[in-house]
This record gives C-alpha cells, sequence and structure tokens, in this order.
C-alpha cells in the first residue's frame, strides 16, 4: 500500500520531503485539492474495495459501493479531523457503513434471511482465513483472529465481513445476545492488543 | 437524553465499532456516546481495529474505479466542515441526535393522541396504567414521540396471563415499532421477559423486555416488522433465548 509511485506534481502547500501521508493528503483534499485526492486514492481505494466486496458480495455492486464511498470521502474531507482516528479508519469505517446499507436494504434482508445458517458461518470464517494469508499484514490479522476463542472470532468474522448485526450473529451460531455483544468487544479488544492499534 | 442507561450499554462499543447494531440501536448507542469520553475513545480504538480487517481483504481495484472516482469528484462540490457526532464519520444532511429529539418534544402531542385513542375502548385501569406510561414518555423517552410522530403509526395492547399489561406503538412505513410494559409480575429469578415478533416464518426476537417495578420500564425499541402479524411475550433464560422456549405469557395483534 505504501510503495505507490507519487505523481511528480505538487500543490502550492509547503512541500513534504517524505511521502505523503494520508493524514497529510486529507488536509490538501479537504481545501478542494483534486490532485490530493488523486495521490490519496491509492491509499485508501484497495482496502475499501476489498473489504466492500467481502460485505457486498456482487462484484458490479461492490463497485458501485467502492466508488460512492471514495467520492464521499472527497465531498466530506472537510469534515475529517484527524484527533479521532487515520484517515484510512475514518474511510473504511464509512465504507464499511454503506456495505452494510447497502445489503441490510429491505429486499436484500429477506434474501439474507434464507441464506442464514451455520455452514454460512464456516464458509464465511474460512474464506477470510484463506483471503488474510498472503502478506505481512494478512498474515499479522490472521495470527491475531487465531488468537481469539472460537465464538469470539466468528462472531467478529460474521459481523465485520458479513454485514451481520448482532441478532442475526446470535441466531446464527445458537448463542445468548448477551453472549454475542461481549464477545463482539472482547474479541474487537483482543484483536486491537495483540494489533497493537491505538487509534 | 438525561436517561439512565444500564451498565451494559457499554458492551455494545464492540457491536457499534462493527456496525452490528441495527438502526434504533445505532441511535441510542450514538446519544449515549455523547456524553461517554472512555467509550467514545474505546469506540474510536476499535474501529481503528476494524480497519484493520479491511486492510487484510484488501485487492487491487481496476483501473476503471479509479477512472470514474476521478470523474465523479471532479465533478463534485465538498461539503462544508460537519460540526455533528463527535465520533461518526457519518453522511451529511442527516440530522444529529439533538435536532430529531427536539422534533420529537413535538410529536409528544401526537404520542398522547395515539395512545389515548387506543386506550378510549379499554378499562379504566389500563387507560391509567396507560398515562403513567405516556408521563414516563414525556419525561425520558423521546424517540417514541419521534415514532408516534409517523402517520401511520398505530397502537394496541393486550393484557397478559399473569397480570400486567403490554402496549405496542408501531409505525410499518418507518419499520419500527416500541414495546411498553406496565405491571408484570417479576420474572423468576434468572430469567428474563423476550418479546417475538410472530409471524408465518419462525418467531424473530424483538430483544429483552426491561422490567424495573421501581421507576417504571423504559420502552424497548425494535424493527424489522415486516411479515409480522403478532406480539408475544415469553419467559426466558436471563440473556434471552434464540427462540422461545416457553409458552408466551402475553399474546396480541401486532397494529397493521
Amino acid at each position: 500500500m505504501h510503495d505507490s509511485v507519487w505523481p511528480p506534481r505538487r500543490t502550492g502547500q509547503p512541500e513534504p520531503s517524505d511521502p505523503e501521508t494520508a493524514e497529510q493528503l486529507m488536509a490538501f483534499v479537504a481545501k478542494g485539492d483534486e490532485p490530493a485526492f488523486e495521490r490519496l486514492y491509492p491509499l485508501v481505494a484497495g482496502a475499501v474495495l476489498g473489504m466492500v466486496r467481502r460485505v457486498v458480495r456482487d462484484p458490479a455492486q461492490s463497485e458501485e459501493v467502492a466508488q460512492e464511498v471514495l467520492v464521499e470521502l472527497w465531498r466530506t474531507a472537510p469534515s475529517y479531523d484527524p484527533a479521532k482516528g487515520s484517515a484510512l479508519t475514518w474511510a473504511l469505517t464509512m465504507a464499511h457503513r454503506r456495505a452494510v446499507d447497502r445489503v441490510r436494504s429491505a429486499q436484500a434482508a429477506t434474501q439474507r434471511e434464507a441464506r442464514v445458517g451455520a455452514e454460512s458461518v464456516r464458509r464465511e470464517f474460512d474464506e477470510v482465513a484463506e483471503a488474510v494469508a498472503t502478506n505481512l499484514e494478512r498474515e499479522q490479522v490472521r495470527r491475531c483472529l487465531a488468537s481469539l476463542t472460537e465464538l469470539q472470532r466468528e462472531s467478529v468474522v460474521l459481523a465485520y465481513y458479513g454485514g451481520r448485526t448482532y441478532t442475526e450473529v446470535a441466531t446464527v451460531l445458537r448463542a445468548p445476545l448477551g453472549t454475542v455483544k461481549t464477545r463482539l468487544r472482547d474479541g474487537l479488544i483482543r484483536l486491537r492488543d495483540c494489533l497493537g492499534v491505538s487509534r | 437524553m438525561s436517561e439512565p442507561l444500564s451498565p451494559d450499554v457499554h458492551t455494545l462499543t464492540g457491536a457499534y465499532a462493527l456496525d452490528a447494531l441495527d438502526e434504533l440501536e445505532r441511535r441510542r448507542f450514538e446519544a449515549h456516546l455523547a456524553q461517554c469520553p472512555d467509550c467514545t475513545r474505546e469506540v474510536e480504538e476499535l474501529r481503528a481495529t476494524a480497519a484493520k480487517l479491511a486492510m487484510a481483504a484488501a485487492e487491487t481495484p481496476p483501473d476503471r474505479l479509479r477512472q470514474r472516482v476521478m470523474a465523479q469528484v471532479a465533478t463534485t462540490r465538498q461539503e462544508p466542515p460537519a460540526t455533528a457526532s463527535p465520533v461518526s464519520p457519518r453522511a451529511p444532511g442527516r440530522t444529529g441526535w439533538g435536532v430529531r429529539l427536539t422534533a420529537a418534544a413535538a410529536g409528544l402531542a401526537a404520542a398522547a393522541a395515539v395512545l389515548f385513542g387506543v386506550v378510549a375502548v379499554r378499562t379504566g385501569a389500563e387507560r391509567d396504567a396507560a398515562q403513567a406510561q405516556l408521563a414516563q414518555l414525556e419525561a425520558r423517552y423521546g424517540p417514541v414521540a419521534q415514532l408516534a410522530a409517523a402517520p401511520d403509526a398505530r397502537g394496541d395492547s393486550g393484557a397478559g396471563a399473569h397480570g400486567g399489561t403490554a402496549f405496542v406503538l408501531a409505525s410499518h412505513a418507518q419499520d419500527r415499532a416500541v414495546l411498553l410494559v406496565a405491571d408484570l409480575p417479576a420474572p423468576p429469578a434468572g430469567h428474563t421477559y423476550q418479546a417475538w415478533l410472530i409471524g408465518a416464518g419462525q418467531p424473530r426476537s424483538a430483544g429483552l423486555v426491561p422490567t424495573d417495578p421501581g421507576t417504571g420500564a423504559p420502552p424497548l425499541e425494535f424493527t424489522g416488522l415486516a411479515g409480522a402479524s403478532k406480539v408475544g411475550l415469553t419467559v426466558e433464560p436471563a440473556g434471552g433465548s434464540a427462540q422461545p422456549t416457553t409458552t408466551p405469557v402475553l399474546l396480541f395483534d401486532l397494529p397493521a
């Protein structure tokens, strides 16, 4: 993600000597700087599209949602506050919300009902486990996911990559709602500590 | 919102960071977040953690995506900075919780109208219970008023097999409803009342029913009304069940 070729073009801002961070770029983008947005794009687009595809699944719809999110990132850049999190987290939070909104539309919900089942949990988790094993960062996520209890891991994976509400997660895993709520939080906290995430 | 939230609400940080709350719960939790700096910080950290899960799923986007995005960016005006939610990078244009509450206050008259429309044909005791509930609503539950302001909001109530009453206010257009209970006998130790939406398929949980004999129970808000024709309450082990395990102690029609 960080080895992209930077366009030589710069704007009238003070020139950074190192490759720009997404946060620095967002400061330019917030002022309507399109070239800065073009340099930001490769830092976020891959994760946005990849995650949206995991949730939405349909490739054409996923691209649509990813496009909406990336344009939204441009549109709302003036509201981004680096004190509250990294630019990538901001973009991916937005992306996950949009992806989830898409799959939870009334019609989609009915279709999803029928698909919910124990096999789908297993499948979603297996797909993730497989998909995340290809580079160092993914390896770290995979390793940290593996350090969770089974119920924590399955709950987090179903909620995040599956776009499920915790109520749906509870139904699929046949676990009490309160237990799932707790597992989602405990699982994320354990992941946070394992991945060394601050904000 | 000065409503006392159960300590349990803090455990929702995880579900919230994963977008695993339904719309109603999400809004309630955001109202709580606005008053809870610790929760806000935790949510920020958990969102950063969730973002790692997204990064692990990264793939190489096709160049057509970049072209489309840049073309659209070139013709899209940026929004002015929002001063909205402390943690939620939500789409501008949605109103904040405070605004909703202000609007909700105006809707209380509508809540009362609906409530009294429903209870007019019922007994004095039920009416008294409903009036007491309304007083609590006015003091504590703006979202109910917001729901009651929906043009298609309808209410209905039922009496429990072992005493007590329940009242549901529902808007199918908004796909939202609230359930209020009064004078239900306390559930056995280690048990709780759970509400179910009952239709053609398997019953769906509408959530655990808060009961608090001292101060009156807060309303249970729920969504996903499609296909349901009845509302039932069962006694379940603490924490609730995936499917009802006992016969409903209270069963009545979901307002159409």
